[in-house]
């Protein structure tokens, strides 16, 4: 490889080498934006049941993983670090003492973004029985119904042993499915 | 309706991403600088406060240890029931130095009353030829050896030997202590 500038060709390479080492954190975010933003935001979306606090708790997840990335030693538990970050920074945001609404937010846009007025109705029905749901069931539900997450990560994200997040699953399935059994029963 | 799971799971997942959340998320790395030491699940308050507590426990432990307490143990280590053992196995051990101090006093005791019942003798029987230090020196070492035969120990009277030695040179209860100071087994001059 040539030299480039005032650097020898020996120089040159071990600049762009560690060049391309700078970059690998940023690459590695990048990546975990594109693979992993949506999933975030469905179950930050289904845990806080509000548009707006759903896209700050993502922002913050990701801010937080972008300053500890260094920390990660393997970047095949990308996805388990990232959730646990997700889950702590909801837990702060509770610990806070922030209250949010059971239904999503009835902003034009975020109706807009719904066509369909039936579906927007299933959607509500869904998310405040969700809501009813106890944190517990929750988030086994959300991190392996929703986004197929295999069980063994989401009990490394949610630090529970493989057979209570199987158990919290299955109960929580039945009891959310009773939930919104009701809620129709009780729509005009 | 009761849902079944795949339709649980389709209506869960059935959410509109916002459009703008990916391209607001890829900016991070441009307004944010990487800090070196994540502060997300172990932030470093937490891990001084740990720290802290650590100190403060250990603190705590050293204060609440027995004053005794032995030399390179761990306290927070050992529990009550061990520090009480220890101390009695100590206590013990001072029990069994203090039986052996008693042992030796009892023994200069009665080394002293055969002394004091030799001197009496001597006293109540007087013979010229013999000097005063002639006799002060036999009673003395006379005493320290029946003071043997009472059962008391060779170093327990070594000392008053010693002495009879020193006060009374050139005279016969020296020779005697003498002897058995130099280990010599000495004859009862007034029984040869």
């Amino acid at each position: 490889m040539a030299g480039v500038g005032y650097f020898s060709s020996n120089q040159s390479t071990f600049l762009t080498a560690n060049m391309a080492n700078d970059d690998q954190p940023k690459r590695e975010f990048e990546r975990a934006v594109d693979q992993f933003s949506d999933s975030m935001y469905r179950v930050a979306f289904r845990m806080t049941g509000n548009r707006e606090l759903a896209f700050e708790l993502v922002q913050e997840t990701f801010l937080h993983a972008w300053k500890g990335l260094d920390s990660l030693r393997d970047p095949s538990r990308m996805r388990a670090w990232i959730f646990q970050i997700l889950r702590f920074q909801f837990s702060k945001q509770l610990r806070r003492e922030v209250r949010y609404d059971s239904l999503p937010d009835g902003d034009a846009e975020s109706i807009a973004e719904v066509a369909d007025t039936a579906r927007l109705d299933l959607q509500d029905l869904v998310q405040a029985a969700l809501n009813q749901l106890d944190e517990e069931f929750r988030m086994p539900i959300l991190l392996v119904s929703m986004e197929g997450i295999p069980v063994g990560e989401a009990a490394e994200i949610l630090e529970l042993p493989r057979g209570t997040v199987l158990s919290r699953l299955h109960r929580g399935r039945e009891k959310l499915k009773l939930l919104i059994e009701r809620s129709g029963e009780l729509q005009p | 309706m009761k849902p079944n799971d795949e339709q649980l799971d389709d209506l869960l997942r059935d959410l509109t991403v916002p459009a703008g959340l990916k391209q607001t998320l890829l900016r991070i790395p441009n307004e944010q600088p990487v800090v070196a030491h994540p502060a997300v699940l172990f932030p470093a308050w937490r891990i001084a406060g740990w720290v802290l507590a650590a100190g403060i426990a250990g603190v705590a432990c050293w204060f609440c240890w027995p004053l005794d307490k032995p030399v390179g143990g761990n306290p927070v280590a050992v529990t009550d029931n061990r520090a009480l053992s220890g101390n009695d196995s100590r206590a013990q051990l001072e029990i069994d130095q203090l039986d052996q101090e008693i042992e030796v006093l009892n023994a200069r005791i009665r080394l002293r009353e055969a002394e004091l019942r030799l001197a009496e003798l001597w006293r109540d029987q007087p013979r010229s030829e013999v000097s005063g230090a002639d006799q002060l020196s036999l009673a003395l070492a006379l005493s320290a050896q029946s003071a043997i035969e009472l059962g008391v120990g060779r170093d327990a009277v070594r000392e008053d030997m010693q002495k009879v030695v020193q006060r009374y040179p050139q005279s016969a209860g020296a020779e005697i202590a003498s002897q058995f100071l130099a280990g010599v087994e000495s004859k009862n001059p007034m029984n040869p």
